[in-house]
């Protein structure tokens, strides 16, 4: 079996770019370092396998299908990894909200007593 | 300084929330008033803000309804209180059964005032009327318990179990989820039955369409409560 060439530019780039968006995000302050750290392997997935194809045909001969199902199965994997991180952080951020805006409008009621 | 706290969480309320207030000064025993207007897009905040006796809390961000009356919660302990009622902003509890919650309470009682048969027969809010069989079902296979209209807001706590409430309440369906978490750390619930009204103005958050998904979630809520870590601290 062989990957087409166009497939490994693909990967190649796709890694390259999506490493360069990562660094522009975290130099504009966008992302937070500990959260690049969770795109950054998905980059480096691609980068690996535009770099050294017979990793990834050594896969899939070894779990029986095709290179690009692998590669697929290996995306979907890392994004709801991913998703399932970000899931657990929204809900501890929810949670921080709420209790920041409940001590908001305790303090305002507070204040609001003293002043009448 | 009153050692009973009536809890009023209102979102939306404006056209309600004066007539809830009047019912409760004139029907409840002595109590400090705490309306919690969750950003309400209306003036609920101004309308409840006329009444001297009332502390009204003004959130900047929408809470849910569990973040509602946790801040009440959390207001009324910072006030010393000692037994805390919760009702609805829409004028659906009446005031006058406060007292009969009360004569039930005791310090590891949480008292659940559920429609009376007679009012519960009348309503013609039919997704209302399966959804409180279907929960109270639920209770009575899973949890063993008899819980009659176990999504009844309308409660009655002591401060033992409102410490609990402070430390963790439930965002978004907190009836069912809070109440077996606390029959998990050895509280009791009873049942007081009391008649309720029809909502006057406006909608009630449990409409036809939206009865499907809130029965999934709370359905959802209530299975997992059973194996969650329990954060209420057990009833020593």
């Amino acid at each position: 079996m062989k990957i087409a060439l166009l497939a490994r530019i693909i990967f190649g780039f796709s890694g390259i770019i999506l490493t360069a968006l990562i660094l522009l995000f975290i130099g504009k302050n966008s992302i937070k370092e500990k959260y690049s750290l969770l795109w950054l392997p998905l980059a480096f997935v691609f980068l690996l396998f535009g770099l050294f194809p017979n990793i990834l045909i050594r896969i899939s001969l070894l779990v029986h299908l095709h290179y690009i199902t692998v590669v697929l199965l290996c995306v979907i994997f890392m994004f709801t990894c991913i998703l399932l991180y970000l899931t657990a952080r929204i809900s501890s951020l929810r949670e921080d909200v709420k209790k920041l805006a409940q001590d908001i409008a305790l303090s305002n009621e507070k204040k609001n007593s003293s002043q009448s | 300084m009153h050692t009973l706290a009536v809890i009023i969480p209102a979102k939306n309320e404006a056209d309600n929330i004066g007539r809830v207030i009047e019912d409760v000064l004139r029907n409840a025993p002595p109590c400090e008033i705490i309306v919690v207007d969750d950003h309400s897009w209306d003036d609920t905040g101004p309308k409840a803000r006329r009444y001297e006796a009332v502390t009204v809390l003004s959130s900047s961000i929408s809470l849910g309804i569990g973040g509602a009356v946790q801040l009440g919660v959390l207001c009324a302990l910072a006030r010393g209180c000692t037994t805390f009622v919760r009702m609805d902003g829409d004028g659906q509890h009446n005031a006058c059964y406060i007292k009969n919650l009360l004569s039930k309470v005791n310090d590891s009682v949480l008292v659940v005032g559920t429609r009376s048969t007679a009012d519960f027969k009348a309503s013609s809010n039919f997704a209302r009327k399966s959804g409180s069989w279907y929960f109270k079902l639920l209770f009575r296979i899973f949890a063993r318990r008899t819980i009659d209209d176990p999504t009844s807001g309308f409660i009655c706590f002591p401060r033992e179990i409102a410490e609990n409430f402070a430390r963790y309440y439930p965002l978004d369906y907190p009836e069912i989820e809070s109440t077996v978490l606390l029959l998990r750390a050895g509280y009791n619930v009873v049942c007081e039955e009391v008649r309720m009204n029809p909502r006057k103005q406006g909608n009630s958050s449990i409409g036809l369409v939206y009865s499907f998904i809130y029965m999934v979630a709370v359905s959802f809520a209530f299975f997992i409560s059973f194996f969650k870590k329990n954060p209420y601290e057990a009833q020593a």
